[in-house]
């Protein structure tokens, strides 16, 4: 018996039918539960595919000098990368690779078989490198690299004066953060805003869409200006370098800066190193000048005289020198010279011939805390504000803990640790006039009618006007710096040759020093304090013979460089006297240089008709202080002065001040006295 | 048979579907114009900083001052030597 047909094929339909649905619905479902369900996880999938995430590194600014000057700048190198994963033959390139680049091929392989997908294979290639991979077809004519290998772009540092203020200006890690000197220290700022963007790619990985908005927020570091002067800070480090070798010294260091606004000009250290190069011992790196500190020695007088005047002082004052020999708690303090055995003498006479038992008795006089608080008013025992790292603070003890021993010797800079940058503020202070400047390396835009640079007083001017005195008397003929003097310029300052304690013993060492001189030259703009020290001198230690003239040499690359006249361009009567006198002993020099600078100078003058500032014949005014009515006359000597005495007795006062300069046949005021002044 | 969407509606909507992916490709065209011309800036700014590194490296005060002695046979002018033009003293 068979069943009906029709019936049978519409069950079979309707079962496919069922079928159908059945599956459809579970599609349905299933497509459901992929989209609702596991959104996420495939979202993930997804987007791995076609999304990516761009890390932008914006340039780091460049450090430029006062006038513009590049110091650091970028350039684009290239690096090569690898992905090991795609790389066929890793044994063969990495052969290849080790004999362009160097490096160990074996080193080289185990980095290709690793399970990484990013290895870096030579960051920063040299151009010969490059041409060097070119040459053994590693990068094809058409720029491709074997599969798994590709170039990079990336920015280096460089610095394209070499070892010029290599301390100052510091360097970078090979990406590009700062780790030394400025780079360090304004690292924020240089580097500008990393940004990481979301992209869409192609199937090639190029980039199809870019959050615009996340873009915006891209920036480049921000440029960097520096006070210093590139060429003379070129200068200053030539000198520096041949003084250390000249001296045979360890270490030498130079501070120039604006006793007006704090600002450096030129801050050199040496040894120096090519902040180029890798592997440079961190003794070359050291910023001297602001990380080191050293007992200042004798350019401490000074100040320490100027604490004394602040206090009731008077700069005629006299202390007895005790013949050269002073003894404190036992201990002998001595003149630097067994000849030097003074007896009454000012303190303008101490600052002049670098006195130490006469610096011990009026710190003694002074007292612990009078001492301590005037030091600390001067900057010691304090960061200066510069804000560069590494800076030191320096040590003073405090006053309830001071000794009288510890005191006299703090009287002549020993016993107390001070940076050579708080040596040059505090004369600075000198030099302008009272004001305790901070010290600053960045340069800040000033309008010539913006108000000067705001610094605490802590001396009057007068008193800054009479230690500058004092300190011209320190560089004449019968000072102990009379060797940073230099041309027709009013050298002020004071040499200082401190012992060093001998890490052995843990005694003062009569072998090493460090020497220094700090000075200024007077009645010159800009106000310039300079500063030089040299670590450890051999032969000649003293300051006299090695921090002084290199302050010279110093100077007269400043003078050069800023063009400083000196006040004393004396005893012409016009401008054209001055120069045909001058054009005729360039004529006379023999080399060729000055030749063609008399022409030059000689056409410059015809074309600006330029006038130099002219003064009347004048000499210099030498101190008569202590000295007896005989011996003032004596040492006034031919110079065309009318004396006019006071009272009886040893020279108390002189008007004209000493070191200034006076035109013939002025009279002298000198005052006599036979106890006044006497302590 | 009762009419239940308007016979227009169908164009619109390829038209608007055609729009969109047309939109799309004109963003990725955009982009990719845009990467170019990124390059290019790139590729300027590359040459400049060379140029300035170049520059740099000239004016460098050593390179200056090697130069000057060894080229044109100068060297440092003694102290009487100095002339100083358009400046005061105080």
């Amino acid at each position: 018996m068979s069943a009906d047909p029709g019936v049978s094929y519409r069950r079979r339909l309707t079962a496919v039918a069922v079928a159908c649905f059945l599956i459809a619905g579970a599609v349905v479902i299933r497509a459901a539960t992929i989209q609702v369900l596991e959104d996420a996880r495939l979202a993930r999938l997804a987007s791995r595919q076609f999304q990516s995430k761009l890390l932008i590194r914006p340039r780091r600014g460049p450090i430029v000098d006062r006038n513009g000057d590049s110091f650091a700048v970028n350039v684009e190198v290239k690096s090569l990368a690898a992905d090991p994963s795609k790389v066929k033959e890793a044994d063969r390139y990495s052969a290849i690779l080790s004999r362009i680049l160097g490096g160990s091929s074996k080193k080289l392989s185990r980095r290709l078989r690793s399970k990484r997908s990013f290895v870096w294979i030579h960051r920063h290639l040299r151009e010969e490198q490059l041409a060097s991979l070119r040459k053994h077809r590693f990068i094809e004519g058409s720029g491709d690299l074997p599969d798994g290998f590709w170039l990079v772009r990336e920015i280096k540092r460089v610095y394209p004066h070499g070892d010029v203020a290599s301390q100052v200006i510091g360097n970078v890690n090979i990406d590009s953060e700062g780790i030394e000197g400025t780079e360090l220290w304004l690292n924020d700022r240089l580097r500008g805003e990393v940004v990481s963007l979301d992209a869409y790619k192609d199937a090639l990985g190029r980039p199809t869409f870019i959050d615009a908005v996340a873009a915006k927020h891209i920036r480049d570091g921000l440029p960097v200006k520096l006070t210093l002067d590139a060429p003379l800070q070129f200068a200053v480090e030539k000198e520096l370098r041949s003084a250390v070798e000249k001296s045979r010294s360890q270490a030498g260091s130079v501070l120039a800066m604006n006793a007006d606004t704090g600002e450096i000009l030129a801050m050199a250290n040496y040894p120096v190193y090519n902040a180029n190069r890798k592997g440079v011992p961190a003794s070359a790196k050291r910023n001297r000048l602001i990380t080191d500190g050293f007992e200042p020695g004798s350019t401490i007088k000074p100040i320490v005289a100027a604490i004394a005047l602040s206090d009731g002082w008077s700069i005629t004052d006299r202390l007895y020198g005790e013949k050269g020999k002073f003894t404190v708690q036992g201990k002998t303090i001595t003149e630097a010279e067994s000849h030097e055995q003074f007896e009454y003498i000012t303190l303008a006479e101490m600052i002049q011939y670098s006195s130490n038992v006469v610096a011990a008795k009026l710190a003694l006089k002074l007292g612990a805390k009078k001492l301590v608080d005037g030091l600390t008013l001067f900057g010691f025992g304090s960061r200066t504000g510069l804000g560069f790292p590494g800076e030191i603070s320096g040590w003073l003890a405090p006053p309830d803990k001071l000794k009288p021993l510890q005191i006299a010797n703090m009287g002549f800079g020993q016993g107390m640790m001070s940076t050579r940058i708080q040596v040059a503020r505090a004369y600075a202070a000198i030099l302008n006039g009272g004001r305790l400047v901070e010290p600053t390396l960045i340069m800040k835009e000033r309008a010539p009618d913006d108000p000067p640079v705001e610094a605490t007083r802590i001396i009057k001017e007068e008193t800054a006007r009479r230690i500058r005195n004092a300190l011209l008397l320190a560089t004449s003929d019968t000072g102990t710096g009379n060797k940073a003097r230099y041309g027709d310029y009013r050298i002020a300052g004071k040499t200082g040759t401190a012992q060093v304690v001998d890490p052995k013993t843990k005694t003062y060492s009569s072998t090493d020093y460090i020497v220094s001189f700090a000075g200024f030259a007077m009645d010159v703009e800009p106000k310039v304090v300079i500063l030089t020290s040299l670590d450890h001198p051999r032969g000649s230690y003293y300051a006299t013979d090695t921090a002084a003239p290199l302050f010279r040499e110093v100077f007269r690359e400043i003078s050069t460089r800023f063009n400083l006249p000196a006040p004393a361009v004396i005893g012409k009567t016009t401008a054209e006297d001055l120069l045909t006198d001058r054009l005729a002993r360039a004529a006379a020099a023999p080399t060729p240089v000055m030749s063609k600078a008399a022409t030059a100078i000689a056409d410059l003058i015809e074309e600006e008709d330029s006038l130099i500032s002219i003064e009347s014949p004048a000499k210099e005014m030498p101190s008569l202080l202590g000295l007896s009515a005989r011996e003032a006359l004596q040492r006034l000597g031919a110079g065309g002065f009318t004396m006019h005495l006071e009272g009886f007795g040893v020279v108390v006062s002189q008007k004209p001040d000493p070191g200034s300069f006076v035109k013939t046949g002025t009279t002298i005021r000198v005052r006599l006295s036979e106890k006044s002044g006497l302590r | 048979m009762k009419k239940w969407l308007p016979i227009w509606i169908l164009p619109v909507i390829v038209v608007m579907a055609v729009g969109t992916v047309w939109l799309r490709l004109r963003i990725v065209d955009t982009t990719y114009a845009i990467g170019q011309t990124d390059r290019q800036i790139e590729n300027v700014r590359h040459e400049k900083e060379k140029l300035e590194l170049s520059v740099a490296r000239l004016r460098s005060p050593g390179r200056l001052e090697s130069l000057a002695r060894r080229k044109f046979k100068l060297a440092p002018p003694r102290p009487e030597q100095v002339v100083h033009l358009g400046s005061r003293s105080r």
